[in-house]
């Protein structure tokens, strides 16, 4: 499976990184949404995206409204890693068509439980 | 505000660092003897029904620690960008954390990192709290300033 991760903090890149490639993903970055958008373009099927909220060019929230306008991007699970805790954004992301949401700071076991809660991983 | 916000301080700096890096925090009646001079200071603003600022000030050498844990990297092979980058990164995770006991609605800016005392201060900016911690034998200390227009 492929993922990208999308953070201006290439520490947090570096983090959720080593996560994702422990649990088997190919792992791509980008440090805004507006990069991000682009290499989604260009690396093509890609199964997950982690997504900061607060990242210079196009934030999180932008990118997210962008993926969801695009029908081919339409099997890729979104999913905020973030900050951003206040319940109105959370409903906000939710309904722009976010999958899951892990508040930061989180420790593996967080990440691997939305991966299943969202079936990229198995529940087993 | 005074001792539930320094209780929350020490709350979120506890979780962030522990979770974050896996590194142990401890409290600090009183800041240390040394260390102040040269410290490193990640800033995060807080805008909007509370303004202010969260500041994560620590030794360059705690920089580098957090770096190397959150690169997967030897201390000594870690920059002084990917320290700052990291230093910047929990400034935005425990300013973050702090939105929550604070009045909201509220946004976070883009964390900055600036070194000794060249961080600038909003002009009549009241200071509501500063904790100090030890972490490695390294000095930490996070500081909540209120910008004075608020309300």
């Amino acid at each position: 499976m492929r993922a990208m991760i999308i953070d201006d903090s290439r520490a947090m890149r570096a983090v959720l990184g080593r996560i994702l490639i422990e649990l088997g993903f190919e792992v791509f970055e980008a440090g805004n949404g507006r990069e991000a958008l682009e290499r989604l373009h260009e690396v093509g099927c890609t199964d997950l995206a982690l997504v900061d909220w607060n990242m210079p060019e196009m934030n999180g929230f932008e990118f997210v409204q962008a993926v969801r306008a695009e029908r081919e991007f339409d099997p890729l699970r979104l999913v905020m890693v973030t900050t951003e805790t206040e319940m109105t954004r959370v409903v906000k992301a939710l309904g722009a068509g976010v999958d899951a949401y892990i508040m930061k700071p989180f420790a593996k076991a967080a990440v691997v439980e939305q991966l299943k809660q969202i079936g990229l991983l198995s529940a087993a | 505000m005074g001792a539930p916000l320094t209780n929350s301080i020490q709350q979120v700096v506890e979780t962030v660092w522990s979770t974050l890096l896996g590194l142990d925090v401890q409290r600090l009646p009183a800041p240390p003897a040394s260390g102040a001079d040269d410290a490193w200071a990640g800033t995060v603003r807080i805008s909007g029904a509370w303004d202010g600022e969260v500041r994560v000030q620590c030794s360059p050498e705690l920089a580098h620690r957090a770096a190397a844990i959150m690169f997967a990297l030897d201390r000594t092979a870690i920059s002084a960008a990917q320290a700052e980058d990291a230093l910047r990164e929990l400034a935005n995770v425990t300013g973050g954390n702090l939105m929550e006991v604070l009045p909201g609605p509220c946004e976070l800016s883009m964390p900055s990192v600036w070194s000794g005392s060249a961080a600038p201060r909003q002009p009549g900016s009241l200071m509501l709290s500063r904790v100090f911690f030890d972490c490695e034998g390294e000095p930490l200390a996070v500081v909540v300033l209120r910008t004075a227009s608020a309300s």
